[in-house]
């Protein structure tokens, strides 16, 4: 079978990205974000926290951007960063639509930041799909993890390079 | 609920043995202990944990003789290393590591890399698939032996078979020589824990140089020779020796090193040793060179090469940096009598960083560990800024973090280059001394040395925000699929960082403050770092040090943390009262009308009220019955009552009167790990007591039991782990009465106003997202 490959980050980009200084890497390499989606039954209303490494959301604002984002400095890095997570973490309704994210604030925890935003959806998450590729183009051993509470359920997702939608289904622990 | 309880049934009930679950469908035995998953004691290592009164290890000393080649970024070297045979074995061969080989074109590193995503691909990973030029591994150019003559060898990947000429029995030395070279690796494209910086804007480099020699393998009574190929995650275990290391760099160099400088006079100016000589009674780090020297070095050109001659004892490694654009900081630091010179090496884009921290993290991590191990027994001590994000070795580590080229940096920067310098200098006392084998188990030095860094960080400054040790910070990997035991081997582990790092340092902690307490723990953490002192422990070896030292079985905590991937998530499922049956009709009729009276009418009842009834319309229908008080007293029942008591004793009839309230409090064990119970109860009266219950409540069913509180006051709620310490990952079943728990979001959202991020920088709300 024959796919086309995207590089996603073209050379023009990379190359601004390596003239930058170097990123504080952690005490030895890995990479996790966190994701926490909380459907608020009041509100119809799903509520996203997402822990990522700081470090790391600023490389690839970085490379985006063609300049050198941080978090605590670049005025528009709340913009930055929610046009990111657009792209990057994608929730359809179970008639395949795709939900829109409004921002909510971020803030940072050690090493670590935590990003919010949230989506109305009266129509609930049953039957929703989900799909988390934060990071994915930055780094080829990221791993996102996924908890979702709805309806008095729980769901874990995990998602890793090259891995599509998800549907959202409790998930069953056993014993 | 209420219910009604006899007292004297409830008493025979509690001294009742008749309380077992059942064995037959219980499979479960979490406390069973360890014996059959460790290994056999033996004379080597003793059942206490201890090493045994035959415990043995190799040596080796080596002579190193080492070029720095800057022009074109090579390491030429030739070393003769003595190796001890100690062992009770006679060996035919000998085996070393090569890890540079995992850079060899056809290295199983490479090939053993599965496949990236296609649909998404970072640049990175395609440079790396298709730009495999860089000619890096060692190239091995002589072996041989005393006499010079040339040694039989086998290169397999990243390790080295030397055939002996004569077998080496046990007691006997071996002297050979290994010439080689190899070109470095440049660090910021193709990673590793060591290799070369360029500096673009001036034209220099920093070199941070290790696993730089061939190194003797382990053998041990564990698993004989320790070669198992390296592939880049499992780091080493090595051999403890003397090292004489005659390092030749370009003569503007400034080199940081293993061991201490034997020939200041020739490679250091007079300004160099005189403040060497300050710092010896300095109260702050001196400037041995300053960063205007720094500055002026890096356009200077080499006029030759220097010399810089290293002694270090008793270490099992040795690894060195050298750079022109160096800064050097240095302050003698005295721990418990030892006199340690703490120094730091950077660039000038680590300040203002690392003027200000590098060093004082140094000293307080030194005192820190050595406070919870043992006096750290080094004559130096050094932290080295360069490409490698963090990296230890014996005396000398390597560490990223540096400022914004404004010299500006986020709190985030500046505790993760403390938190770093901690980490990395703690990595002295485990595994540089404590010589666990990384190659295998990764935990025993990163787990314990993370916990330590923890405890570090915190006598640091107030609320420092360390990543890993508290409880709560681990939940979400503990709750999360797709994770392995912490017993799993380097290589296979998945989600790295928290299986290796955060959970053992976390699981420590736990242990320390919940199960076993500061002073029982402490005491035998310290007795496990004593023992295994430049000695090589193994996993049970730590794990029957410290329930042997500490005198509690600790075999349920090292097999639900260390062997299952369980998570802790306890319930308080139901909490039921039960009071006594007084049998004093007095009270228990009247608290039968009471009952009656307080059930509500039901709808038909409500309705049927009103009716006429055929009994008013004829009153010669109404008899005894109708009239009669079911819940009046009787006569006889006070006699029948009174004749009761006289059968009780004086403590009896107490009990019977005094008006217990039995509360039973269900609990079950959802996450599968079994932990102590720790209760909050608050009473009416608003009072508060706290139950700290051990996990051995749940010795004979590992998932559901429940605990009485007999109490005369009455319980208006009950919280389970109300400090946070057992890492339970789901908080909302940990109340009596159920409370809703707020979400991360939720929370953040309340207290949005109060973010300091968007206070400083007013930053404007963006507007929607667009999707792809």
């Amino acid at each position: 079978m024959r796919n086309r490959l995207y590089i996603l980050i073209v050379i023009p980009l990379l190359v601004a990205g390596m003239c930058l200084t170097a990123q504080a890497a952690p005490l030895h390499t890995f990479h996790t974000s966190l994701m926490q989606a909380e459907y608020n039954e009041q509100e119809k209303s799903v509520e996203i926290a997402i822990q990522v490494f700081a470090h790391d959301l600023e490389n690839i604002l970085s490379k985006r951007n063609g300049k050198r984002v941080r978090l605590d400095k670049t005025p528009d890095a709340d913009k930055l960063t929610l046009a990111y997570l657009g792209e990057a973490v994608n929730l359809k309704n179970r008639e395949g639509q795709l939900k829109t994210f409004s921002w909510v604030g971020m803030e940072s925890q050690a090493d670590a930041v935590w990003l919010y935003i949230e989506t109305k959806m009266p129509e609930g998450l049953e039957g929703a799909q989900l799909r988390n590729r934060i990071f994915f183009d930055l780094l080829d051993d990221q791993v996102n993890l996924v908890h979702i509470k709805y309806e008095g359920k729980k769901a874990d997702l995990v998602f890793k390079p090259g891995e599509d939608f998800k549907v959202i289904n409790e998930t069953k622990r056993a014993k | 609920m209420l219910n009604r309880l006899y007292l004297l049934l409830v008493i025979a009930f509690l001294c009742s043995p008749a309380v077992f679950a059942q064995s037959k469908t219980n499979q479960s035995d979490k406390f069973k202990q360890l014996g059959e998953l460790l290994p056999t004691p033996n004379d080597y290592r003793a059942a206490s944990g201890a090493p045994g009164p035959r415990y043995w290890q190799q040596r080796a000393d080596y002579s190193i003789d080492v070029e720095l080649d800057d022009a074109n970024q090579r390491i030429i070297g030739k070393e003769t290393v003595t190796y001890r045979n100690l062992s009770p074995d006679t060996l035919t061969y000998l085996w070393l590591q090569l890890d540079q080989n995992i850079w060899a074109k056809d290295s199983d590193t490479y090939k053993t890399q599965t496949a990236p995503s296609f649909q998404e691909i970072p640049f990175r990973t395609v440079e790396n698939l298709v730009k495999r030029n860089f000619d890096g591994g060692y190239k091995i150019t002589a072996v041989r032996d005393a006499r010079n003559a040339a040694l039989p060898y086998t290169v397999v990947k990243t390790m080295m078979r030397i055939d002996l000429r004569a077998p080496l029995a046990p007691g006997e030395a071996v002297v050979f020589s290994v010439d080689w070279n190899y070109n470095i690796n440049d660090q910021r494209k193709i990673g590793g824990r060591t290799g070369y910086e360029f500096f673009k804007t001036d034209g220099n480099y920093i070199y941070e140089i290790a696993q730089w020699f061939p190194r003797m393998a382990a053998y041990n009574d564990v698993s004989g020779w320790q070669h198992k190929q390296f592939l880049g995650s499992g780091e080493f275990t090595l051999e403890f020796g003397n090292y004489r290391v005659r390092i030749t760099a370009p003569d503007d160099h400034i080199v940081a090193s293993t061991g201490v400088l034997q020939n200041p006079l020739e490679v250091l100016t007079r300004a160099q040793r005189d403040r060497l000589e300050q710092a010896k009674t300095a109260k702050e780090p001196i400037l041995v060179v300053t960063p205007e020297e720094a500055r002026a070095n890096e356009s200077s050109k080499p006029r030759g090469k220097k010399t810089w001659i290293f002694h270090a004892d008793n270490v099992r490694d040795f690894a060195f940096a050298s750079s022109r654009k160096f800064i050097w900081d240095a302050q003698l630091h005295d721990v418990n009598g030892n006199r340690v010179m703490a120094m730091s090496f950077y660039p000038k884009e680590g300040n203002p960083l690392w003027g200000q921290y590098s060093t004082h993290a140094i000293m307080h991590t030194l005192n820190v560990y050595s406070r919870y191990t043992f006096t750290y027994p080094y004559p130096v001590a050094i932290s080295v800024n360069g490409p490698v994000g963090g990296m230890e070795y014996p005396m000398i580590c390597f560490n990223g973090p540096r400022p914004e080229p404004d010299g500006t940096y986020s709190a985030g920067t500046k505790h993760g280059l403390i938190s770093v310098v901690i980490h990395e200098v703690g990595h002295n006392f485990f595994p540089m001394i404590v010589n666990s084998d990384e190659r295998d188990w990764t935990w025993m030095d990163e787990g314990l040395n993370t916990f330590l860094q923890y405890l570090s960080e915190q006598e640091w400054e107030e609320n420092y925000p360390s990543r890993r040790g508290e409880p709560r910070n681990i939940t979400e990997y503990m709750a999360s699929e797709n994770q392995v035991p912490i017993m799993t081997q380097s290589d296979s582990v998945l989600q790295f960082g928290n299986n290796a790092y955060g959970k053992p340092a976390t699981a420590l902690n736990i242990l320390r403050e919940t199960v076993l307490g500061r002073e029982l723990f402490d005491y035998a953490f310290k007795e496990y770092a004593r023992r295994w002192r430049f000695k090589r422990p193994m996993p049970a070896d730590f794990f029957r040090t410290m329930e042997d030292a500490s005198g509690v079985d600790l075999d349920w905590f090292w097999r639900g943390w260390f062997y299952t991937t369980d998570h802790t998530d306890i319930s308080i499922e139901r909490v039921r009262l039960y009071t006594t049956d007084t049998r004093n009709p007095e009270i228990e009729r009247e608290a039968a009308r009471q009952e009656k009276a307080a059930r509500p009418e039901t709808l038909s009842e409500q309705r049927n009220k009103p009716l006429p009834k055929r009994i008013d319309q004829f009153p010669s229908l109404r008899d005894f019955y109708n009239t009669y008080d079911e819940f009046k007293v009787t006569a006889r029942q006070r006699e029948e009552f009174q004749r009761y008591l006289e059968t009780l004793t004086e403590e009896e009839r107490a009990l019977l009167t005094n008006g217990i309230n039995f509360y039973v409090v269900e609990l079950k064990n959802v996450g599968g790990l079994v932990m102590p119970v720790i209760l909050l109860i608050e009473y009416a009266d608003g009072t508060n007591e706290e139950m700290r219950i051990p996990a051995e409540i749940w010795r004979y069913d590992n998932f559901n039991v429940s605990k009485v509180i007999a109490t005369n006051k009455e319980i208006k709620s009950i919280a389970l782990d109300p400090h946070l310490e057992t890492a339970d990952v789901d908080l909302e079943n940990n109340f009596f009465p159920r409370r809703p728990v707020k979400s991360k979001f939720q929370i953040f959202k309340e207290q949005k106003e109060r973010n300091p991020m968007q206070e400083l920088e007013q930053k404007p709300l963006p507007p929607a997202a667009n999707q792809p």
